[in-house]
């Protein structure tokens, strides 16, 4: 059940927030997490951050896709 | 384990995967039968093909954890039903657009002219009802205690803009009741608990599986590393015959889970009664609105018996685990993605659609050519006949 | 089962459609002349010359989206299904099937479209029909279907016959971008990130392989995606295929889209994208060729065919596990669960 992925704050605007996840760019509501910063990291589920994301576990987790998504290709068609 | 877990360097490394496999597999000396209650779990098991590396003593089964799979069909039709009125919008998350109906699927519905809108997020529910007030929108909610609190958020907010076209058909449900009911009755050797639920109630919300039914119990993430971590636990707990709840996903558990997302659910529902197929109706494994903002809710106009042919199908014993879905007569042969005859063939991480689509190795996919219907053997009793019996 | 009437999941390219292919057309079409495993039909015409031709009908909502439209994927999907048969494709004929309702200026921006990629392939559009019918109520539609003819220029024939047990099989580029590209425009998704589909022809990318007689086959890789491609490949030959999930050239856009709709990139469709079959001796010939064209810089050879007499297409998955890959079934919905 319910399929989360883990964003980076780009941007924050009120109770919105612009994040990234895996290269996506989405803005989703901020609400259930209000003190995140610019920077931090937070799980995203159906367009809400459903909680902070711990950051050195979550710089971990992108490091991660990043090293698993650039494997053997330079960029989108 | 902590420290284990900061020396991880992926969470798809196939070194690692190896090392935990070994660890887990050594720490199996008998059969052990884990139950996950997460279509995601189920999904990302068979998709990684991570059954090829755990000991056969092993077996992981899947319970009552994917929202369309234990969706009654009393209210799947009530849903086909609203899709079919003219002045309806109906508002939904793709995950139910190919449930089988009396009358077709949504999918089908919607190609035949019915306005079904899938969304990504329950808030554009709202932007839809602003934009066309002469449209009655409808969100379906389905989902557990993880979506629950976003479709509070949606509701307080349909409340704060004073929406009169909007409607919501609440089939949220609270998954850790339903584990306690079901567990009372019949128990598996461990639980791998859904991660993502208890990012939201906390991990101390899980406590009462080990501490009142003795089930050994550990939250787990959803990577290939996560999901093993999760199972070593189970698997050290066995072995140490010591049952407690462990947190396998501390990057985003925490001990209360997220306070602001509880109290909302707290605000917006209150506990109610609810139908699980296969389990009945469960006095409080579902989710009622509280004061203002039950004028959103929509109730069936009587109870609706199911018109689908429901003896077609063992969802109900699938998703208790008490069935494997390649147990089910009518799998792989009547019963596909395409034209499914249940709820867990539906969505990709339905029980019997991850069976499907990620089939085990040495499964025959052999389906005979036949052209009259498969004869279906009912098997015995769900249990001891406790089970109330809807239909 | 027999098939009562006809649904959605009959058009998805999965098991239905292969069930209706079997039950309506092939008793009726075989013994006439269809040849339906290839994506052309080889025509020998004498003096050594053989002549591919072929059919296609295009319906996509909505009719533009980013990378392409329907317009240029009406004629580059016919174009693609006489490329990978070998040939050069020549003439192409066309039919409109207008829904009341459509405006001209999307009409003219279809055909100039058309026009534009039938140019820069050197293909001629030669005959053409139009009809207009009642809209059904939902968006008015426009439904092109292309046909076309080239002649083969390749040495030997792209065709299932020449697959054997240890065929090294080539996928041209990275795959999914179409099917976001088109669910994207539908939906509004991620709207900050496009994806642009891969619509393109592959002829130019196929031309310096037709002098190699160890390529044993090739194919488009469209609807039910590689995932698709690759069980009819094992269904058609009787062999098993052996697939690294580490090989396949994804875009981190499309692994990223993937990750947060629950799909599976494997069953996504492409329109610019070629799976081959190749004698294990000419695999890195091939490769070296491949990369040296615009379409196929990021080649990358996944896997190959085994000796085992299953059809089943068995996937060493990148963390060391090991799963079957199903043919695609139903259509495909983003999912929160």
């Amino acid at each position: 059940m319910c399929l989360a992925v883990p964003a980076r704050v780009e941007r924050i605007e009120g109770t919105t927030a612009l994040v990234t996840a895996f290269g996506c760019h989405e803005k989703v509501d901020i609400q259930f997490v209000p003190s995140i910063e610019i920077g931090d990291f937070v799980l995203v589920h159906v367009g809400f951050a459903l909680e902070r994301v711990r950051p050195e576990e979550a710089a971990l987790l992108l490091e991660t896709w990043d090293t698993l998504f650039t494997k053997g290709e330079d960029s989108n068609e | 384990m902590n420290n284990h877990w900061q020396s991880l360097t992926s969470y798809r490394s196939p070194e690692l995967v190896q090392q935990l496999a070994d660890a887990i597999n050594n720490a199996c000396q008998g059969r052990v039968k884990i139950m996950q209650v997460c279509g995601t779990h189920t999904w990302s098991y068979r998709r990684h093909g991570l059954a090829t590396l755990l000991t056969q003593n092993l077996s992981l089964v899947a319970g009552p954890g994917c929202p369309v799979c234990v969706t009654d069909q009393g209210d799947l039709d009530w849903i086909m039903d609203l899709a079919g009125e003219k002045q309806n919008t109906l508002v939904t998350f793709g995950d139910l657009m190919r449930v089988p109906g009396s009358n077709g699927s949504l999918a089908e519905m919607q190609s035949r002219g019915a306005d079904i809108r899938v969304v990504l997020s329950p808030l554009k529910a709202l932007d839809i009802a602003l934009a066309e007030p002469s449209r009655r929108v409808i969100l379906v909610a389905i989902g557990f205690e993880t979506t629950a609190p976003v479709v509070a958020a949606t509701l307080q907010h349909a409340h704060r803009l004073c929406l009169t076209n909007f409607s919501i058909v609440l089939l949220l449900k609270r998954l850790i009741p339903a584990l306690r009911y079901l567990f009372a009755r019949e128990r598996p050797d461990g639980l791998l608990c859904p991660g993502h639920v208890a990012t939201v109630v906390g991990k101390q919300a899980f406590a009462c599986l080990p501490q009142e039914l003795g089930i050994p119990s550990a939250i787990a993430g959803f990577e290939p590393v996560d999901m093993l971590l999760g199972l070593l636990d189970l698997a050290h707990q066995l072995k140490t015959a010591n049952a407690k709840i462990t947190n396998a996903y501390p990057r985003v558990v925490t001990e209360q889970g997220n306070p602001i997302a509880r109290s909302l659910i707290e605000a917006t529902f209150e506990p109610a009664p609810s139908q699980w197929r296969g389990l009945g109706e469960l006095p409080t494994a579902g989710y009622g609105l509280r004061g203002a903002l039950q004028r959103f809710g929509l109730n069936p106009a009587a109870v609706l018996l199911s018109k689908a042919a429901n003896g077609q199908c063992l969802c109900h014993l699938v998703i208790l685990g008490k069935h494997t879905p390649q147990a089910c007569p009518r799998f792989r042969k009547n019963c596909t993605p395409e034209n499914p005859l249940g709820p867990c063939m539906v969505s990709e991480e339905g029980t019997c659609a991850a069976h499907y689509y990620y089939p085990d190795l040495d499964e025959s996919l052999e389906i005979p050519d036949t052209e009259s219907e498969v004869t279906l053997q009912l098997p015995p009793p769900v249990t001891d006949g406790k089970l109330p019996n809807k239909k | 089962m027999s098939i009562e009437f006809i649904q959605l999941a009959h058009g998805s390219g999965g098991s239905a459609t292969t069930k209706l292919l079997e039950q309506i057309f092939l008793p009726r079409f075989r013994d006439i002349g269809l040849q339906p495993e290839n994506d052309a039909a080889l025509l020998p015409i004498g003096n050594g010359v053989t002549l591919a031709f072929t059919i296609d009908g295009f319906v996509v909502e909505p009719p533009f989206f980013p990378g392409s439209d329907l317009g240029s994927l009406s004629v580059n999907g016919t174009i693609n299904d006489l490329a990978v048969m070998g040939a050069r494709p020549l003439y192409l004929a066309c039919g409109f099937v207008i829904s009341v309702g459509v405006s001209s200026t999307m009409l003219s921006q279809i055909a100039t479209s058309m026009q534009e990629a039938a140019a820069a392939s050197n293909v001629q559009i030669v005959a053409g029909d139009t009809k207009v019918v009642e809209s059904r109520g939902t968006t008015p539609q426009i439904q092109v279907t292309t046909s076309g003819i080239g002649i083969v220029e390749a040495i030997e024939p792209w065709h299932t016959p020449r697959v054997r047990p240890g065929d090294q099989l080539i996928l041209s580029g990275t795959i999914g971008e179409h099917t976001l590209a088109v669910m994207g425009a539908r939906h509004s998704w991620f709207q900050h990130d496009p994806i642009a589909s891969d619509c393109a022809s592959l002829y130019p990318m196929l031309v310096p392989l037709h002098p190699i007689p160890d390529i044993h086959w090739v194919r488009d890789i469209t609807r039910g995606g590689l995932g698709g491609v690759l069980n009819e490949l094992a269904h058609a030959t009787g062999y098993g295929i052996e697939l690294d999930e580490e090989k396949i050239p994804i875009s981190s856009l499309v692994r990223g889209w993937c990750e947060i709709l629950g799909y599976d990139p494997l069953y996504l469709a492409n329109e610019g994208k070629a799976l081959l079959a190749v004698d294990r001796a000419a695999a890195s010939h091939t490769l070296s060729e491949l990369g040296k064209t615009v379409l196929g810089r990021h080649a990358s050879l996944i896997g190959e065919i085994s000796s085992d007499e299953q059809p089943v297409v068995i996937l060493n998955t990148s963390i060391g596990g090991r799963r079957l890959v199903m043919a695609p079934a139903g259509e495909l919905f983003p999912r929160i669960c």
